[in-house]
């Protein structure tokens, strides 16, 4: 540890207040990211992934969700106690996000030049409109949209799945980044464009040199795009380290299962294995480990404690009573 | 476009055929205005011979028709009460009804997009409760009442304006904030439900990673797209205002269209009812049309042919 991670993440606090209870989304999270880096944070839905990246940029839905608690240390500055003018600052221009559907996420009555110029606009970028104008056509190129010229003045609508998604990467790229989070980006895509704009990610990271934060349910796409994997179970992170460490031999139950669950190329199987039990209700968890209930480790000392995050000899973190115990690995 | 608003002109001229031939009718059912014209001890024959004169003898039909054809030379003949040409009365009377529906609907636009939009900004808070309660009021209270008791307060008790007519910016006030009220409710609720609608969409929260002011988030990139419904109501409500001063200008005696079909309509005076009445629909026409065709500017999507 001895210069400062590009990005660390501590002890991440968010809580959404509903009419039944508080719900702990994301409940003490920590990592840290380190320049061209690009992490996976894996975990099923509602485990608090897209909750922690919106407390990251702070885009929480308020008031029914809010970071009551830890850091966000970027660039030597706590994004949480941030003025809102400083954020929006690093919204857009140091942090870059491209949003789940691409279909929605850009604004269907504007033309594609004004929404990619925008955040050129905002910086005040561009010292003319000729200049803005080759500079959107810059980024549209590095994305791969073709004939770029000829799209500047078309509107969302007329463009398909792929090239609206590729559209938002070059929105996001406009600011030129130093991290780039990306919230299930290619949930709404199909499986050739999917791979397409993942090796546009990948691309883009290796020219710009930017960090990735990839979220995703996918452990496939986790195992492609990313060298850190973070899995996420019910607001925690309860494995955290290098992919293929992670992906080979995981150390935590969770992560076990979750691999046990992809289906293999190549073999017959007649059912896919699939967890046994549903994700804890996160209105009123369980007193220990959050998985006791669906886990095959489960010894009578996880009913009660909440296992901590440990890192384990080879570097990796896990969240476990059974690691210390001795009895994986 | 043009093919559009061709055919949409056509279809408009057809429905001012339409309006002409009732207000026609009705009028003529409304009562004979010789009755009006001539003193109490006319004789039968004088009668008859002022229904010749001013052409009430002949048969419904034909009566239509020579209006038509004197109406398409721009002839909307004479006034029996003012005495002069019908048209030349009403014309002279827009301006001010003009000036008044100009200001009631600016003030509308305003105070209903400014509460409507920052209710749905601040859901739930104080402010966006208190909006709600205003606009079921605003809805709720009837105009000539509101107009009393406007000339009441701020200008019997209160001394700030003139009770009635027309003359300064002074005389204007009171009888535009009374027409504004209800349009002006009307579009905060619109207002604020399409704002709601946009809200929650991921380009706002994609505008809001680039970067965006909240200002900004809100009034260029969720305004935008909650524009097209509050346009509409919009353009509804200024065709409106046009024809609905009739209350407002008879409470203040302000001197435009509608206080003079009223007049008109007291004096029998066919001629003045239905000119104005034509130019108050031709009015409504022209702004739907204008309303239809903005939408194109505001929706990309929507395409004229």
């Amino acid at each position: 540890m001895t210069q400062a991670p590009l990005l660390s993440v501590e002890d991440l606090r968010t809580y959404c207040y509903t009419r039944a209870g508080v719900v702990k989304a994301v409940d003490g999270v920590s990592f840290a990211l380190e320049r061209g880096d690009s992490l996976g944070l894996v975990g099923e839905s509602g485990s608090g992934k897209s909750m922690t990246c919106n407390s990251i940029l702070r885009l929480l839905p308020r008031p029914a969700a809010r970071t009551v608690g830890g850091r966000v240390l970027w660039d030597g500055r706590d994004l949480l106690t941030l003025s809102e003018r400083e954020m929006r600052s690093v919204r857009g221009r140091e942090i870059g996000m491209i949003l789940q559907d691409p279909l929605m996420s850009l604004n269907p009555v504007f033309t594609i030049a004004n929404q990619v110029g925008e955040p050129f606009r905002l910086r005040g970028a561009a010292k003319s409109r000729s200049d803005l104008r080759e500079k959107v056509l810059d980024v549209l190129r590095q994305v791969h949209i073709p004939s770029p010229e000829a799209r500047l003045s078309q509107y969302p609508f007329e463009f398909s799945g792929g090239m609206r998604q590729r559209t938002v990467a070059a929105i996001a790229l406009a600011g030129s980044p130093g991290l780039l989070i990306a919230d299930e980006p290619t949930t709404s895509l199909d499986v050739t464009i999917q791979d397409q704009f993942l090796r546009l990610l990948r691309e883009l990271q290796e020219e710009t040199g930017m960090a990735l934060i990839l979220v995703t349910h996918d452990l496939g796409i986790v195992a492609e795009t990313c060298n850190k994997v973070a899995v996420m179970y019910a607001g925690k992170i309860v494995e955290f380290g290098d992919v293929r460490q992670v992906l080979r031999s995981p150390a935590h139950p969770y992560t076990e299962a979750l691999l046990k669950a992809l289906p293999v190329p190549g073999t017959r199987q007649k059912r896919l294995y699939q967890i046994p039990g549903e994700p804890p209700n996160l209105l009123d968890p369980p007193a220990g480990c959050a998985f006791e209930p669906r886990c095959h480790r489960a010894m009578q000392a996880c009913k009660n404690a909440r296992p901590p995050i440990k890192r384990l000899s080879d570097g990796r973190q896990a969240a476990c009573l059974a690691l210390e115990a001795g009895e994986v690995q | 476009m043009l093919r559009y608003a061709l055919k949409r002109l056509g279809v408009g001229l057809l429905c001012l055929v339409g309006v002409s031939i009732i207000i026609f009718v009705a009028m003529r059912l409304a009562g004979d205005p010789t009755l009006l014209l001539l003193p109490d001890d006319a004789t039968d024959q004088d009668r008859i011979e002022l229904r010749q004169e001013l052409g009430l003898d002949k048969p419904l039909p034909v009566q239509y028709a020579i209006f038509v054809t004197d109406a398409v030379q721009g002839d909307f003949g004479m006034s029996t009460r003012w005495k002069m040409p019908a048209m030349e009365l009403v014309l002279a009377r827009l301006p001010a009804t003009l000036q008044l529906a100009g200001l009631a609907f600016s003030i509308a636009v305003a105070i209903g997009l400014l509460s409507g939009v920052t209710s749905a900004t601040t859901r739930g808070s104080v402010f966006d409760q208190g909006v709600r309660l205003c606009v079921t009021l605003g809805l709720a209270v009837p105009v000539f009442w509101v107009g009393l008791i406007f000339i009441m307060v701020f200008a019997v008790d209160l001394g700030w304006f003139p009770t009635s007519g027309r003359g300064s910016f002074a005389h204007l006030i009171l009888p535009a904030v009374t027409m504004a009220l209800n349009p002006a409710a009307a579009m905060s609720r619109l207002s604020r439900s399409a704002m709601l609608g946009v809200l929650g969409a991921d380009y706002i929260k994609m505008a809001r990673v680039k970067g965006n002011s909240e200002a900004r988030v809100v009034w260029k990139h969720g305004l935008r797209n909650a524009a097209i419904p509050v346009a509409t109501l919009a353009g509804i409500q200024l065709a409106n205002m046009i024809g609905n001063t009739v209350v407002v200008e008879t409470i203040f005696a302000w001197p435009g269209i509608g206080k003079l079909i009223i007049d008109a309509i007291f004096a029998r005076d066919f001629a003045v009812v239905q000119a104005a009445i034509c130019v108050v629909a031709a009015a409504y026409i022209i702004l739907n049309l204008a309303v239809d065709l903005t939408y194109g500017l505001l929706d990309p999507q929507i395409r004229y042919d």
